[in-house]
């Protein structure tokens, strides 16, 4: 895949978005509250939190499977309330699950989502056969998901997510679950993905992936934005050496 | 060029829930059990079942077994009756032996488990004046002993009716003024007639077992897995909307509820068709079935798919796992099945209250079909009614699809979906 690389452009912008569950108690659970970033192209965004800071459901919204309860936000220039389809056609959504159907091979996930983006004839196979041997899955294409390594799996499923070329990548803890060598391998790529000029949004708890990877971060707790900014201006900010103790700090600190 | 650039528009409406419908009909083809469901059921089920309902023919007639019978007699028993029970082939008829005393006041039934080998019958005779008792002993826990009975009570009516004729003789009065009428059955229905009593017994029970059964392992594997594999918010980020999900999984579940009746109903129909060849009917039965019917039951055999898909999907969305799953739909199923139980003890007649209950008008209207006499009153209503539920169930499962909660709650349930939306 390449790509003359349009930095800078704004990609994610999100204006005081919040998300409310109705509790068993009867009383609202804010799950997100007011939370406000913007992402641009070429840049990797971290969302950075504990289990239940909200990542996964700031996530959700921004790939349109969960209607915000408050704010606005628009990915790739389309709202992502009102434009909910144009939203997911302009998105790579991957979760921890990889999300793959087992029974289909390689090539039958990368070519099927890139059907349901509108791609067919030459340019599909174009794509399909292109983006299996940027992830080295070319040789197992035609093995079934389930007879593939969790590794394997991981890269069929960031392969599914770009067939369709999406300005926007949204990773929502891709290398849990991973052993070393293949989170390493999926952070190469992530980095490789942002370099073609995506913008690309990516929650974790893992700090040493952060510090690799992100080129803003952003630390959620309780629902809500503790501190934002490069890892530099983090460490500045809370006058911490590391990034674990600026974390910790965030997160423990009230309000 | 920027990424996303050059891409054409997302696939749209029926073309995008009929690529989603090609992808479940693609994983469902690469199942082993989904298949053994769909192929081999209809394959095997019927065949064996025949062996078992022959075997039980053969043993209901006593064609099968060689087993030898004795029965033991009293001495009061006339010598008739004792030389036509000796008359039967394998039949022994032995008096009571000496060893079992006391034969007037031992229970013949203590006496008939104590002795060895034990009798098959022991037959008492006891004149008592103008009407003289027979009494026939047997265990009825046995087939031999239940079968032995049988033939007992043939002979000794047989002897009663000679006796009553030899008596009648004797006082000079004409037997035939003593048997004024004497009963001839005909057979009249034609071959398509027997045929379509027989089939109309069959296929509504088929009908209504092997579509939810078909609709079962669908659901369960289109919805429940879609959750325990964690795709379902694969789906949910692809360009397709909700309604095109709900068209594409709707229409896997129907299609292959329809695949699974269909080819059940021809696997029968090919076993029934054999068994007519063999049993030398062949020429004897043929099948009449007119377009209007046929329409009519089709119509009804996909108005039945869609609800129960549409229930079944609406019922499992919630289920976590597979064992969730079919705890969820095994009630779905066995209503169905509890009405194809009712189907074959229900009236000849298919009126208009059975017309308007779900499950069972389905039965009724394809029986009716079947022999011929579909009216329309009870076709309409039987048709409306199914078409209430089928769309009824749609707007219902469709309400649940489209609450994002149901993917991603621990443990969603229908019943807090409903209030939410309420």
């Amino acid at each position: 895949m390449e790509h003359s690389v349009e930095r800078g452009s704004l990609r994610v912008q999100v204006d005081a978005l919040a998300k409310t569950y109705p509790g068993h108690d009867g009383e609202a659970v804010h799950a997100v509250r007011d939370l406000s970033f913007e992402c641009h192209a070429g840049e990797i965004f971290g969302l950075l939190g504990l289990n239940g800071a909200g990542k996964t459901t700031t996530l959700r919204m921004l790939a349109t499977s969960l209607t915000p309860t408050a704010g606005t936000a628009t990915v790739a220039g389309h709202d992502i309330v009102r434009e909910s389809r144009e939203v997911r056609q302009s998105i790579g959504f991957l979760s921890a699950s990889t999300g793959l159907y087992h029974r289909l091979t390689a090539a039958e996930i990368v070519r099927t989502f890139g059907q349901l983006h509108g791609l067919e004839g030459d340019l599909l196979e174009e794509r399909v056969r292109r983006t299996l041997e940027t992830f080295g899955i070319d040789r197992y294409a035609d093995m079934r998901c389930e007879k593939l390594s969790t590794g394997m799996k991981q890269k069929v499923g960031i392969a599914r997510c770009v067939v369709h070329d999406p300005p926007v990548l949204i990773l929502d803890e891709p290398t849990s679950g991973l052993d070393v060598l293949a989170a390493d391998t999926t952070l190469d790529f992530v980095e490789t993905l942002c370099a073609q000029g995506r913008c690309v949004i990516f929650s974790t708890h893992i700090m040493s992936e952060v510090e690799r990877l992100c080129d803003r971060i952003a630390i959620l707790h309780a629902g809500r934005i503790r501190a934002v900014g490069t890892a530099d201006e983090l460490r500045e900010e809370f006058s911490e050496q590391y990034l674990e103790k600026v974390f910790l700090r965030a997160v423990s600190e009230e309000g | 060029m920027t990424p996303g650039s050059s891409n054409p528009s997302p696939l749209r409406g029926w073309r995008a829930s009929a690529l989603l419908l090609r992808k479940e009909l693609r994983e469902a083809s690469r199942d082993r059990a989904l298949l053994a469901q769909l192929i081999l059921v209809p394959l095997f089920l019927y065949p064996l079942l025949g062996m078992v309902g022959y075997q039980i023919y053969l043993v209901s007639r006593g064609v099968s077994e060689e087993r030898s019978t004795t029965v033991w007699v009293d001495e009061e028993l006339p010598a008739a009756v004792r030389d036509s029970l000796e008359a039967r082939p394998r039949w022994s008829v032995t008096p009571v032996p000496p060893e079992v005393d006391g034969v007037g006041d031992r229970s013949p039934r203590v006496a008939m488990l104590t002795a060895e080998p034990a009798p098959d019958a022991w037959l008492q005779w006891r004149e008592a004046g103008a009407v003289d008792t027979v009494i026939i002993h047997y265990d009825a826990s046995s087939e031999h002993g239940r079968r032995t009975q049988r033939a007992v009570a043939s002979v000794v009516r047989d002897y009663a009716e000679a006796e009553r004729i030899h008596r009648a003789a004797e006082l000079g009065w004409d037997e035939s003024a003593l048997q004024r009428y004497v009963i001839q059955r005909h057979e009249v229905s034609s071959g398509s007639e027997f045929a379509g009593w027989i089939l109309s017994l069959v296929l509504p029970v088929v009908l209504l077992i092997m579509l939810p059964q078909g609709a079962y392992y669908a659901t369960l594997d289109t919805i429940v897995a879609e959750r325990e594999r964690g795709t379902w918010e694969t789906l949910l980020t692809s360009p397709l909307d909700h309604g095109e999900i709900v068209v594409g999984k709707f229409a896997y579940v129907v299609l292959w509820s329809l695949a699974a009746t269909v080819l059940n109903l021809m696997g029968m129909l090919v076993f029934l068709w054999a068994g007519a060849q063999i049993l030398g009917l062949g020429s004897a039965v043929s099948l009449a079935w007119n377009l209007p019917a046929f329409l009519v039951s089709v119509a009804a055999m996909v108005l039945f798919a869609i609800a129960v898909a549409a229930v079944m999907i609406l019922v499992a969305l919630p289920a976590r796992s597979y064992r969730e799953g079919q705890a969820a739909l095994s009630p779905v199923y066995l209503v169905s099945a509890v009405g194809a139980m009712l189907s074959v003890t229900g009236g000849e007649s298919f009126g208009l209250t059975q017309a308007l209950l779900p499950v069972l008008n389905v039965a009724g209207l394809l029986r009716s079909a079947l022999r011929g006499d579909l009216s329309a009153g009870p076709v309409g209503v039987a048709l409306l009614s199914l078409t209430v539920l089928a769309a009824v169930s749609v707007a219902l499962s469709r309400r649940v699809l489209r609450d994002q909660q149901v993917y991603f709650e621990a443990s969603p349930s229908l019943r807090a979906i409903f209030r939410r939306r309420s």
